[in-house]
């Protein structure tokens, strides 16, 4: 059976997205996302410095026919800002793709609703693949959905904290609702966590800290890899139903017939 | 309101108390299971003579906590000098209106010349640096000095003498992302012995001024204490922690950061009131990181090279280098203009290396122009 992945009319061949922040150098970055198999690759505009000679960049290790580099706007607390910082990087030449994070709380790091929705309408009618991080609020997710972004990327917990799905419950709610692709992204801290979120039938997942703080990044990227085709083909077989008993693999009542 | 009314109301009886803490089973009971709460009180027994016999196991946890919430990176900044003028006496500062220093304010075309140098040399986040100075080193000048370096940086700090929340916007609008004010010492007896005359010696003004730069929209807060003039550091830094929290919870959009600056040699003959030790720093930085697990860390050229080096994955997520802390510095260096030596005189390539080695990556650009206000 196929089961391909589809964004905005593109085909991707992974459903492991990773992130570029925190790694120790580029060495380590490359060869984590080597070994994830990811095709997208979220980069961090403010870090990027155009002013750069070819090479210092942490993009310029990324082979562009091989990977689908998708800006990301963090650090941008407004929706302005983010809109601003989104034409930027197209300006520069990279592809009219973004990952749309606006957190005006740099502690949690956890997104504004209200301005997500806001610079995502503009985006989107501006010509962009918008692909917002969000709460695990079922309804905004419905509403993005609607202005016409590309895929929603609800958190499972906080960024870079590690905890797993916090946010389950409404996770579940969001992938039963959406016709835009779900990925999981933020707070997925081990393979399982990420396992478990395709197990429910998340599309994607993101993962960047659980990599790049590992002491093994390459090993890491692998593992989770593994975990998120597990994860997947267990959510197109279908799951057992859990129950809380045990329950006799052999009929205590056929002798009825 | 006001932080200073919140402060003086503030019942730290059982903070200072775990301040005095020797009880090294609470401070067992804090770090055995993982990381320990965030907070006030965890920073206070982090910070107690206590806790001093667990640095190798605070450093651990630090180092964890830091990797995971910051990555392995530091981040490179600059201190570019304005001025040196200066109308108060700080008994501890070479700035300080009494000593017979050449005086020096650039003018735009100075300031421009030493923002391109520091291009040049790689850096793309600037702290603007000057004393204090009601007539000459005004907000309108400031702004001035930051339009001439904007282009040339991603980031732009300030450190000056505090100002109105008007003048803040000002400044935010010339392209300020980032206000740095230190208190120097929360403690008000010895802020009055240190600072004997001029503007300075208003403590209250100075200590609601990072609320003032909040509000004006200031995206990055920069705090901290000078350690050796309060007697006591521990208090000093406690209280240094009690504003952060406040600021934090009233300034939730802020990102926050602390410098850590220990007195050190300039043109006057001060001496710090207390010696506080490298293991001292050492453990404050530790606490801040695990009681404060976002804030930024700076560490400047004021310390010397093995702590800068040895703290590098331990909490630490700014660094300064190659600084020169006079006014035109790094185009037209005149050592009789500065404000204290620097200790490590390393070149930026050096602590490329350095960090590098340690296996982290030197960070230069962290910022955009347009994230402002």
């Amino acid at each position: 059976m196929s089961d391909k992945l589809v964004i905005a009319g593109r085909e991707i061949r992974s459903r492991f997205f990773v992130g570029t922040g925190k790694f120790q150098n580029n060495a380590a970055m490359m060869s984590a996302i080597e070994a994830s198999g990811a095709e997208i690759v979220t980069v961090a505009l403010r870090r990027l410095d155009f002013e750069r000679e070819k090479g210092e960049n942490i993009i310029d290790a990324l082979d562009p026919e091989k990977y689908l580099i998708l800006p990301n706007t963090s650090g941008a607390a407004t929706a302005e800002e983010a809109v601003v910082m989104a034409k930027l990087a197209h300006a520069a030449g990279m592809p009219k793709w973004v990952k749309l994070e606006i957190h005006p709380d740099p502690r949690y790091l956890l997104p504004d609703p209200i301005e997500t929705l806001k610079a995502a309408e503009v985006l989107v009618k501006e010509g962009f693949t918008v692909l917002p991080y969000i709460n695990a609020d079922p309804v905004l997710a419905k509403r993005l959905e609607e202005v016409g972004c590309a895929t929603v990327m609800p958190l499972a917990a906080p960024i870079g904290c590690n905890q797993g799905l916090q946010t389950k419950e409404m996770i579940k709610i969001i992938i039963e609702q959406s016709n835009i692709p779900v990925v999981v992204d933020a707070g997925l801290g081990a393979p399982s966590h990420a396992c478990e979120a395709m197990e429910m039938g998340a599309d994607c997942v993101l993962v960047n800290t659980a990599l790049a703080a590992s002491s093994d990044p390459a090993g890491m990227a692998q593992a989770f890899s593994v975990a998120v085709e597990a994860g997947r083909k267990a959510y197109l077989c279908g799951l057992a139903k859990r129950g809380s008993q045990a329950s006799a693999s052999s009929p205590l009542t056929s002798f009825l017939k | 309101m006001s932080f200073l009314e919140s402060f003086n109301a503030f019942d730290r009886s059982e903070l200072q108390s775990n301040l005095a803490c020797e009880d090294k089973d609470r401070i067992e009971t804090l770090i055995n299971s993982g990381y320990p709460k965030e907070g006030l009180e965890t920073f206070s027994l982090l910070i107690s003579p206590a806790a001093s016999h667990y640095l190798e196991e605070l450093a651990q946890l630090s180092s964890q906590l830091t990797f995971e919430r910051h990555g392995k990176v530091i981040r490179l900044y600059a201190p570019a000098y304005m001025s040196n003028e200066c109308t108060n006496t700080c008994t501890y500062c070479g700035f300080t209106m009494e000593n017979k220093i050449s005086r020096k304010t650039l003018d735009e075309k100075e300031m421009e010349a030493e923002a391109v140098y520091l291009n040049k040399r790689g850096f793309r986040q600037l702290l603007l640096v000057s004393g204090e100075h009601q007539k000459i080193v005004t907000s309108e000048y400031v702004s001035k000095m930051v339009k001439s370096v904007r282009p040339y940086f991603s980031s732009v700090a300030i450190e000056t003498a505090p100002f109105r929340q008007n003048e803040y916007e000002d400044l935010v609008e010339a392209g300020v992302d980032t206000l740095t004010l230190y208190q120097e010492t929360y403690d008000r007896e010895v802020y009055s012995q240190v600072h004997l005359r001029g503007k300075k010696k208003d403590y209250d003004y100075r200590l609601d001024a990072p609320a003032r730069g909040a509000e004006a929209k200031m995206r990055k807060i920069n705090m901290g204490v000078l350690l050796g003039l309060a007697p006591d550091w521990r208090l000093d830094t406690l209280n240094c922690a009690v504003h952060l929290d406040w600021m934090m919870k009233n300034y939730w959009r802020v990102q926050y950061s602390i410098s850590l600056p220990r007195l050190c040699e300039s043109e006057t003959d001060y001496k710090p009131a207390v010696d506080v030790s490298d293991r001292n720093v050492v453990q404050l930085i530790l606490a801040w990181r695990l009681a404060f697990p976002d804030l930024g860390i700076n560490i400047s050229t004021r310390e010397p090279a093995f702590l800068r080096d040895g703290l590098i994955g331990l909490g630490v997520t700014h660094m300064s280098a190659e600084s020169s802390t006079e006014p035109g510095g790094y185009c037209n260096p005149e050592s009789a203009l500065k404000q204290f030596d620097i200790t490590d005189e390393r070149n930026v390539d050096d602590i490329i290396a350095i960090i590098e080695s340690r296996d982290h990556e030197a960070v230069w650009k962290d910022w955009e122009p347009c994230l402002i206000g």
